[in-house]
């Protein structure tokens, strides 16, 4: 995976879409931490997806829906980049 | 959610699913059925202090204003609510010793026969090989999670003697519903657009549709830590490790398709409303009402005839209803059906589904009480949940899992399923989640 730097916005707006708005913690924590080990389940990977296509005009494909992707913000960032083609 | 003190006087709107639970309630108290309880029981590795266990259930009884609630209904249609007034009593919580007890499981089968006790009961259990404290609750006030956040808040006070009661209000309605009866249709269009699949007609329950006086039934199916990390490979291998709610579902929805099979029935289809956690995982409140959002399947026999199959349909499903706000949508209509009386209530709900009510019921709990390894200085070896089923439809298969042992509960009532049936549903479950035979 490409290393991401931590002052990146769309870091930012994933940390914050799936630590603050999903699962609900107040301070988000970093890149790299297990969004499962914090209780990240069916609805929450739901309603996460639903977030980042919103928030940025895509469309997650079946094949991007895997937990390597929607285990970290870092996963999810990569994910973003490549469906957008920015990769 | 931070639970807030309170003082005086307390009211609180039932849940959407709390109404469902009354209307369900009414329809089993009529035909000698009980009422939809729920026994949460914790294996433990000693005996807990009985003392150190009254006093905390002593303190839980007087910080929870709703365990002496009420329910009062204004006028007709008017939306029903708990309602409680201070003084609170410390004896809202009732602590029974049982002693010389040989099987944990037959004591649970005897306690789901008798009445609860207000709204919550806690039974110490001891036997020659046996230690284990089991909670008896009120599913119109409790769900499976909420169930745990109380037995969680009961370790609290009893690791801390000094820790004083205060009242909080720890409840709240999940859904706020729409201002006007206009934005209301406009969310619940996705509900109206399901709802020519999901009425009767399209789908079966193993129970029949007319209900009849019935004992509570259960089954206990425990993996080891083996077993589950098999299960959760399988289930990695179907699902891309992801989506589990959809897994389990399918798992079954295909178990009692096989007791149909093993009927020589074919029904047209299997309709189940799934009840998705609202609470947040990592939060201790609310612990009172049933905080969540439904979910609803119907699956035809041919999705259920191949587990990848089954999983690939209720995935879609899942990912539409998501999608289309079905989840609100719902939200909306129970919150509606609230105002009417039970009865009333029970009975639409019958003639909507040409009395099946559902397929059958189904949850998963996820982690059972997550983080909380011992109460009242005995540490917890085990956990699981027993839901009553009313019937219709008979029957219901719910899953947990306490630090990486799966549990499978099966519930039914008596008529509903045959000792012989079980051991078919049971089989379906052990192959589909292990492989192969079972085994």
């Amino acid at each position: 995976m490409q290393s991401i730097d931590p002052e990146d916005p769309l870091l930012a707006n994933m940390l914050a879409l799936a630590w603050r708005d999903v699962l609900g913690v107040d301070d988000p924590r970093g890149a790299g931490d297990c969004l499962f080990d914090a209780g990240l389940e069916s609805m929450g990977i739901m309603q996460l997806m639903m977030k980042i296509e919103k928030a940025h005009g895509i469309v997650i494909g079946d094949a991007e829906v895997t937990r390597a992707n929607f285990s970290t913000a870092a996963g999810l960032v990569a994910m973003v980049r490549r469906i957008k083609g920015t990769a | 959610m931070e639970a807030v003190r309170v003082s005086g006087e307390v009211k609180a709107p039932l849940t959407g699913c709390d109404a469902y639970f009354l209307a369900l309630e009414d329809l089993m108290r009529d035909v000698g059925q009980g009422v939809p309880a729920g026994l949460t029981v914790l294996e433990l590795e000693s005996e807990p202090e009985f003392d150190a266990l009254a006093d905390a259930a002593r303190r839980v009884s007087l910080s929870h204003p709703l365990l002496h609630a009420r329910l009062v209904r204004r006028g007709w249609f008017g939306v029903p609510c708990w309602e409680a007034k201070p003084p609170w009593d410390g004896g809202a919580v009732r602590v029974v010793a049982h002693n010389g007890v040989e099987s944990l499981e037959s004591f649970c089968s005897r306690l789901l026969e008798t009445d609860v006790d207000g709204f919550l009961e806690l039974h110490l259990v001891r036997g020659r090989e046996l230690a284990a404290l089991v909670a008896k609750w009120r599913h119109v006030l409790f769900d499976g999670r909420g169930a745990e956040l109380l037995l969680r808040e009961l370790a609290a006070f009893a690791a801390d003697p000094d820790r004083p009661a205060e009242p909080v209000a720890s409840w709240g309605v999940p859904f706020e519903m729409p201002g006007s009866v206009a934005d209301g249709m406009k969310m619940a269009k996705p509900f109206l657009k399901r709802h020519d699949v999901l009425k009767g007609g399209n789908f079966k329950a193993l129970g029949g549709a007319v209900p009849r006086p019935s004992a509570a039934r259960f089954r206990l199916v425990r993996f080891d830590g083996s077993e589950t990390r098999r299960i959760h490979d399988r289930a990695d291998a179907v699902t891309g490790g992801i989506f589990l709610l959809p897994y389990f579902l399918a798992v079954a929805a295909r178990a009692h398709a096989e007791v149909f099979r093993f009927r020589n029935e074919d029904p047209l289809g299997y309709q189940v409303q799934t009840p998705v956690q609202i609470r947040r995982r990592r939060e201790e409140h609310p612990i009172f009402q049933n905080q969540v959002g439904v979910l609803p399947f119907h699956l035809i026999p041919d999705d259920v005839a191949d587990l990848r199959r089954a999983v690939g349909e209720v995935q879609r499903q899942f990912e539409s209803s998501v999608r289309e706000g079905v989840e609100g949508a719902f939200g909306v209509v129970l919150g509606w059906m609230r105002r009417l009386p039970p009865g009333v209530y029970r009975r639409f709900l019958q003639f909507d589904t040409c009395g099946q009510i559902a397929s059958f019921f189904h949850s998963h709990t996820g982690e059972f009480l997550k983080g909380v390894d011992s109460i009242c200085g005995a540490r917890i070896l085990d956990g699981w949940h027993v839901p009553t089923v009313s019937q219709p439809p008979g029957t219901g298969v719910f899953f947990s899992e306490r630090k990486g042992r799966l549990s499978a509960t099966i519930a039914w009532r008596e008529g509903s399923l045959g000792e012989l049936e079980v051991d078919v549903l049971e089989g379906s479950l052990r192959r589909d989640l292990l492989g192969e035979g079972g085994g």
